[in-house]
């Protein structure tokens, strides 16, 4: 499996010569006759013809889920401090602590109206399959849960992954929303859900409990909308011209959008869409 | 020489037998339409002599003087009361005139209104300028009571209130005859100021408009016009908001007598919607109205639409209702809406009926002097239990955290939803749980729950005292087992609805806070705190419908610009933090963070 960081190495190599600023916020951003201006923290102004927003997501804040207990329990992290874990091999409340059994919230913020956020982000429920056989590999005597109401793997191989995950890894699947968590003496936690394939409620002690978080808008994005007064659209995230068609043009010309500035985004939708996206700016210039 | 009888009284005297008719039904239609307990406990009441004079220094101080309008505002309590309260007097002294000038007249009743015309037959003037003065002086004070609801009408913010009800068009009917009332009387009694007695104010006009008063074929089509518009007003008045005049006379020995509603149409409920004067403070005050839309679903035209009977819009505006109980807090004659719409919700059929009677009471996690119970608001925000717990332990308190492994419902929610038999059976099975637990003290995070297991649970004949933790907690700092130092902090603290307005605790909370921070106000506080809009009252808003809400409610809240809100309800602080741009704490949590 390619990583992340080899990926993101081997696309910017590709665009060698492209002027990249790391570190740099937008400072303003104004409308000209034939164009926009673009100043930038660092002090550059560039005139420019056409705008690529590809600002990206915000993970949803766990806290806001209080029920789930992140910040409020110590055991409870979320699929961001994991993947921290993964990578650094550094977090006290994984290290610290024998693994017997592990759980896994999907659909944390997303799909969720009473966090304000309708929609799916998408990615989560590959990310908990994938997290959660790590976290098998890694402690091989644990049980792991997954709760979930909807398993939405609709990408390429994903379904054959969740069969991996079951037959080979064995790890469960719970359909049913955790109700609340708690925390017992010695810190584990006592997680309260209903399995509603059998109907009946079920309490587990976990010694950790993974939040998907889900996405939402970042939101600097707004801020940039706001400076060119591009619409917001009714999920929070930009508004395309068209959602079907067209979602990387926006409704102002020269603006365009690609990623999950619009909405939630697996990577393959993401890099497909930049793709489309860039092409559109070249057909638009040549005009 | 004029004759004891007018053709001009016959509308007077039809519209005067129409409505005491009228109200006669209507008070026989209550009475017998309350469950026969209610009924005993009302007769009974009547001849309490204690609360036969509350009933009559009530009925003087609310329907005559309006004391609760001049609180709210004092030219909106003018305007009311000296219309109430003058044109009372304008009938005692007419009668007392007859009485004294013309005793053989007494029992012809239309004489004492139309005294001036009728007195007049001799031509000679009478005596007695203090009842002349009264009479004159009572006219001026009506008068100038229906010029401010002239005013109000185009400038209703001078009287307080932002937004007030669009009348239907016999409440229009009844208003203009309202308001043509007095002048007529003025301009009628004009013509024989100079004879059948006058004072300051008709005498004087009498010289003015001498080209009009002191032409006699002026004075009989005046008298009549008069006579007219007195009949118009009667005769409109049972199907306008005019109705609350007579109504309230007999809601107020009810409510004294210790009623409650049991059915949205009958008994006490329609003397409630009858009593409505369609005022429409509780536009203002519904937390509802934040948007426009919403308007149109405050107590007020709840009210309305049950006089219309019409259903759809009943059952959409019961439904709608956050049961925050603020129209009833500011309501001037004290109609119940939020209890109302619970009676309304209570007929409705369900397909599906709930059982609780078979549930299983989860047993108590041990037993102590002091049963905590987090209710499954605290359980959703275990930032607050927890905060209890550290407390209740740096004070060193004996306690048991009953439903840590599990409990049930208190039955609050689905006692606001009118399901009162599953929500008994509910409560049967909870109470079963706080019994096991052999406590002294029930120790609440929740509101919801302190409200029901107060007023419904009985728990007191059982010894059990039921209190919530910010009042415990100011208990244990009075009482110098918890220290809490204090912190720069300027708070702001939001009533929640079931805990101020329903269970009137104010100030507990308050003096709580100040042990360990500064405590700013909101803009309107107290009996009048805006709901946060997250309250499980409403069956139908959905959480996109509740944001703006939730934000007016904010913005109340920062009025005063405070570094953050601190509430005593975990319902309304998960509301709050949803959009709250600063931080939203529990007063447990605030006192554990500086103990």
């Amino acid at each position: 499996m390619t990583s992340a960081q080899e990926l993101v190495e081997q696309m910017t190599s590709e665009i060698a010569g492209a002027n990249i600023f790391l570190e740099t916020t937008v400072s303003s951003l104004n409308r000209l006759s034939n164009g926009y201006s673009v100043v930038l923290s660092n002090g550059i102004a560039i005139a420019c013809r056409a705008i690529l927003i590809a600002t990206g997501f915000h993970l949803f804040s766990a806290e806001k889920k209080e029920e789930y207990g992140y910040g409020v329990y110590n055991q409870v992290i979320t699929n961001r401090d994991l993947e921290h874990w993964f990578n650094n091999g550094n977090d006290a409340r994984i290290d610290g602590r024998e693994m017997r059994k592990i759980g896994f919230v999907h659909c944390v913020g997303s799909r969720d109206l009473k966090a304000g956020n309708s929609q799916c982000s998408k990615v989560c429920c590959v990310t908990a399959i994938k997290q959660a056989i790590e976290m098998k590999e890694k402690f091989p005597d644990a049980e792991i849960y997954c709760f979930y109401m909807d398993l939405r793997l609709f990408g390429k191989k994903y379904e054959d992954f969740y069969i991996n995950a079951q037959k080979d890894f064995g790890i469960h699947f719970i359909r049913g929303r955790v109700s609340e968590v708690g925390e017992t003496i010695d810190g584990s936690l006592q997680v309260k859900a209903e399995d509603t394939l059998s109907g009946k409620p079920l309490k587990v002690t976990l010694d950790l409990l993974v939040l998907m978080a889900g996405m939402v808008c970042n939101p600097r994005t707004k801020e940039i909308a706001g400076m060119i007064h591009a619409d917001i659209d009714t999920d929070g995230f930009l508004r395309s011209r068209n959602n079907i068609y067209n979602i990387m043009e926006s409704d102002r010309p020269g603006i365009f959008l690609a990623g999950t500035c619009t909405g939630t985004k697996t990577v393959p939708e993401t890099v497909a869409e930049a793709r489309a996206a860039v092409l559109s700016i070249h057909n638009y210039l040549k005009k | 020489m004029r004759p004891d009888f007018h053709p001009f009284v016959i509308p007077f005297c039809a519209g005067m037998f129409f409505v005491l008719g009228y109200c006669f039904f209507g008070i026989f239609n209550i009475i017998f339409h309350l469950p026969r307990r209610d009924r005993r406990r009302f007769l009974v009441s009547l001849i309490n002599p204690v609360t036969a004079w509350k009933n009559i220094r009530d009925i003087f101080l609310n329907c005559l003087i309006h004391v609760k309008l001049w609180k709210r505002n004092p030219l909106l309590g003018y305007m009311h009361s000296s219309i109430a309260f003058g044109w009372f007097m304008l009938i005692v002294l007419g009668h007392l005139e007859v009485f004294l000038y013309a005793p053989g007249h007494l029992s012809k009743f239309y004489y004492p209104i139309f005294f001036n015309f009728f007195v007049a037959k001799s031509e000679e003037t009478i005596g007695g300028a203090v009842l002349f003065f009264l009479m004159d002086f009572f006219l001026l004070v009506v008068l100038s009571g229906i010029t401010l609801a002239i005013i109000k009408r185009v400038r209703s913010l001078w009287f307080g209130m932002r937004r007030t009800t669009r009348p239907s068009v016999l409440d229009m009917v009844g208003m203009y005859s309202l308001w043509a009332i007095f002048p007529l009387r003025l301009l009628a009694e004009g013509f024989t100021a100079h004879i059948s007695g006058g004072s300051f104010l008709i005498i004087p006009l009498n010289w003015m408009v001498r080209g009009f008063l002191g032409n006699e074929i002026n004075m009989v089509p005046t008298w009549w016009a008069y006579s007219i518009a007195l009949s118009v007003f009667m005769f409109v008045l049972p199907f306008t908001r005019y109705m609350h005049i007579p109504a309230e006379m007999l809601l107020i020995p009810l409510r004294n007598a210790g009623l409650c509603i049991r059915h949205p149409r009958k008994g006490f409920a329609k003397i409630q919607v009858l009593s409505c004067p369609g005022c429409g403070v509780c536009i203002d005050a519904c937390p509802m109205s934040a948007k426009k839309a919403n308007i149109k679903d405050t107590t007020v035209y709840l009210n309305r639409q049950i006089r219309r009977r019409n259903e759809k819009r009943i059952e959409e505006i019961s439904d709608k209702c956050l049961m925050c109980g603020k129209c009833t807090a500011v309501c001037q004659v004290g109609v119940d809406g939020p209890v109302i719409r619970q009676a309304q919700r209570s007929l409705r059929k369900y397909a599906l009926g709930k059982d609780y009677s078979a549930a299983v009471s989860p047993t108590p996690v041990g037993k102590a002097a002091v049963a905590y119970f987090a209710g499954c608001m605290t359980q959703l925000t275990p930032g607050i239990s927890k905060a209890v717990e550290s407390l209740l332990k740096k004070a060193g308190v004996d306690y048991t955290f009953i439903d840590r492994e599990g409990g049930l419902c208190c039955g609050r929610p689905l006692m606001m939803a009118g399901r009162i038999k599953e929500a008994r059976e509910l409560m049967e099975k909870t109470r079963e749980i706080i019994l096991a637990s052999e406590c002294r003290t029930l120790l609440l995070s929740c509101p919801i729950c302190y409200r029901i297991f107060k007023e419904e649970y009985d728990l007191e004949k059982e010894g059990i005292e039921v209190i919530h933790h910010s009042v415990y907690l100011y208990n244990l700092v009075q009482g110098g087992r918890l220290k809490p130092s204090r912190s720069d902090i300027h708070f702001v603290y939001h009533d929640p609805c079931e805990l101020g307005r329903g269970s009137g605790i104010y100030e507990e909370p308050r003096k709580l806070l100040r042990t360990s921070a500064y405590l700013v106000e909101a803009a309107k506080n107290r009996e009048e705190s805006v709901c946060c809009s997250g309250s499980l009252g409403s069956l139908t808003l959905g959480f996109a419908d509740r944001k703006e809400l939730t934000e007016a409610a904010l913005r109340n809240l920062t009025s005063d610009i405070p570094d953050a809100i601190a509430t005593a309800c975990p319902l309304c602080r998960s509301t709050f933090r949803r959009y709250s741009d600063i931080p939203v704490s529990d007063i447990a949590e605030v006192i554990d963070s500086r103990t």
